[in-house]
């Protein structure tokens, strides 16, 4: 039964990454504009031109360049950088690990100032507690990530000092310390904001499980308030979280652009944004794939969780 | 589409049916009335949400009369007053220029409410027509239209601003037009859902019945009822949209120089950290503060309402 429900998923995200595809290469190809041109410059003769163009595969009608493009990519070809000539899928690799590390370091504040936070505002509704975290997680919501970002490196960086001026990835296994400094600026800035959404989403559904017949009964028979929270009432609160946490996962696996740029980490995220001001359509094309990828990927892993969690999905 | 005379209307019919107790309906004056009576008695009680309307209104009368309201021309340069802190004659100080940051501001307002109102009235517009006929024709049309929005909503909404308004060449217009195409799925699927919901009940079927075409039974008598959830997602959208601006801005990709936006303030202000801080604090205050103003307004609206299924924030930080 739960082979057939991940099966089905399965099949039902081939059609929309086809679509996807279909998309991203659309969008880069119709541009007003002539992408030959950003390879040879503007003073490049005709013959120079023509033989850059057939070299990409520009010569040929749109509906082939995609068969052809598609085919590489399903043999894992994602072509070659127009700027540094290195290919696409070892571009991305390189980044894929500062931003694995930057999404876990994210989660990981993000949860343990989100989780507590809700849980507090739901046992005390209505007091200045659960004001306080309403509060709270309307403004960690409204503020421009690269707005605190800003503020961030103005206070640890420059007032204070703490924090390296350099960008580089290093790896929290090799050097927890320097991973620690490299890594908290944008992790912080992005973690107020997962801190807001799951506060939000945990006070919400923890609210509506504590008026259910079940807690009263644990209530009547003793239960103390910290077991009845943390125990009864969250297991049940947590399933509508595990949706919210899934997903911002998916969106910062794919990098965080502007946060990102922000602190010049180097994910894929700065990747992509280099690439797209460069107009590399190249890596733009293959890493905004591999991002709508990744994204579904998880959002589909979310969905399954979800299931395996809460039985009451599966059956219909 | 013209619509018959009110007495002979399908819902008219079936609502002046004489029932026991019927006193007379209240007539035009009476209904402002007690609509005002209402709303004043609603804004007592969400005092957040009155501030935030106050707060609002003042940021769009200032921005109409930019020119008016702002102490200096915005781009006027006195290089004798170069990254000066807040001071009287500059109260939110200067920029690298010597321009005065407080009048960039309120011009860069205009950018900011400008993007966010043709935003909301696009991508709602279209959006809801999108779900609207989705819902209600379902079949073939209705899976083209949700498929669509499922690859839209398949790329994470920054990443695709930004693809979009680099593409289309950096400016104001193309990243309205990036914040706008970005903005129109989730209309489109909130509208879908409450269509799908209300198609069924009775009171359609009956103006069924009655006689109703389909364009009278989509927009006069399913679409009211989608109102609600689809007015809170306006809110919504529209806080979404001043912040994909500010970060398009921000990135090179929206407003050029010499004109300023919140976004664009921002980025260049951090160039000058070590020197001016207040040219990145200032202007970033005025920001969260109208987005902040715009979700505590659409909350107060959801809490009334009940509209439960709106996305809050999720695709905001990036």
């Amino acid at each position: 039964m739960m082979y057939r429900y991940i099966a089905a998923r399965f099949v039902t995200m081939i059609p929309l990454l086809f679509l996807a595809s279909v998309g991203i290469f659309l969008m880069i190809h119709l541009v007003p504009g002539d992408p030959v041109v950003t390879v040879t410059g503007l003073d490049a003769s005709p013959e120079q031109m023509a033989r850059v163009r057939s070299e990409l595969g520009f010569d040929e009608p749109l509906p082939v360049q995609y068969i052809v493009w598609l085919g590489h990519v399903l043999t894992g070809d994602l072509g070659t950088s127009i700027v540094s000539q290195s290919p696409t899928t070892s571009l991305i690799a390189d980044r894929m690990p500062a931003t694995i590390q930057l999404t876990l370091a994210t989660m990981t504040i993000g949860l343990f100032a989100g989780i507590p936070l809700g849980l507090l505002a739901a046992s005390r509704e209505g007091s200045w507690l659960d004001k306080f975290v309403a509060g709270y997680t309307a403004v960690s919501l409204a503020v421009p990530t690269f707005w605190i970002g800003i503020l961030f490196i103005l206070f640890f960086g420059i007032t204070l000092g703490w924090l390296p001026t350099a960008s580089r990835y290093v790896p929290f296994w090799e050097d927890p310390f320097t991973a620690f400094q490299l890594t908290i600026g944008p992790a912080f800035t992005l973690g107020l904001f997962v801190s807001g959404i799951i506060a939000r989403f945990v006070r919400a559904s923890m609210v509506e499980v504590l008026g259910l017949d079940y807690i009263r009964t644990a209530r009547a028979k003793g239960v103390s308030e910290w077991k009845l929270i943390c125990k009864h009432a969250f297991r049940a609160a947590s399933l509508p979280t595990l949706t919210v946490v899934g997903i911002q996962f998916g969106t910062f696996l794919g990098g965080a652009l502007v946060t990102e740029s922000v602190f010049n980490y180097p994910g894929i995220g700065r990747l992509i944004l280099s690439s797209i001001l460069q107009r590399d359509f190249v890596v733009v094309q293959g890493a905004v794939l591999v991002v709508v990828v990744i994204f579904s990927l998880v959002n589909l892993a979310t969905d399954i969780l979800y299931s395996l969690l809460n039985p009451r999905i599966r059956s219909n | 589409m013209t619509s018959p005379p009110h007495h002979l209307r399908p819902d008219t019919i079936l609502a002046t049916a004489p029932t026991p107790g019927f006193t007379a309906l209240p007539n035009r004056r009476q209904r402002a009335l007690q609509t005002t009576k209402a709303l004043r008695l609603w804004l007592r009680s969400e005092r957040a949400a009155a501030c935030s309307i106050v707060y609002l209104l003042g940021l769009g009368a200032v921005a109409i009369a930019a020119s008016r309201v702002a102490p200096f021309d915005p781009l006027e340069q006195d290089l004798t007053q170069i990254l000066k802190g807040p001071s009287r004659s500059h109260l939110f100080g200067t920029d690298e220029l010597g321009r005065d940051l407080m009048s960039r501001v309120i011009h860069g307002s205009r950018i900011s409410l400008a993007t966010a109102a043709i935003a909301v009235t696009v991508a709602g517009a279209v959006g809801a027509l999108c779900g609207l006929v989705a819902g209600y024709v379902e079949g073939t049309v209705g899976a083209v239209i949700m498929r669509l929005m499922d690859f839209l909503l398949a790329v994470p909404g920054i990443l695709l601003a930004i693809t979009i308004a680099a593409v289309l060449g950096a400016g104001f217009g193309p990243a309205t037009i990036a914040v706008t195409i970005v903005s129109i799925p989730a209309f489109a699927r909130l509208a879908r859902a409450s269509v799908l919901s209300t198609k069924e009940e009775d009171f359609v079927q009956s103006t069924r019945c009655a006689g109703a075409g389909h364009l009278y039974l989509m927009f006069r008598t399913i679409f009211p009822n989608a109102l609600s959830p689809l007015i809170v997602q306006a809110s919504v959208a529209a806080a979404n949209a001043i912040l994909l601006e500010a970060a398009l801005s921000f990135l090179g990709l929206g407003t050029q120089p010499p004109d300023a936006s919140w976004g664009s303030l921002l980025s260049t202000g951090k160039s000058y950290l070590n020197q001016s801080a207040w040219y990145s604090v200032l202007p970033g205050i005025v920001l969260t503060a109208t987005v902040l103003a715009i979700d505590i307004l659409g909350r107060a609206l959801q809490r009334r309402w009940g509209a439960g299924n709106v996305d809050a924030a999720s695709g905001r930080a990036g």
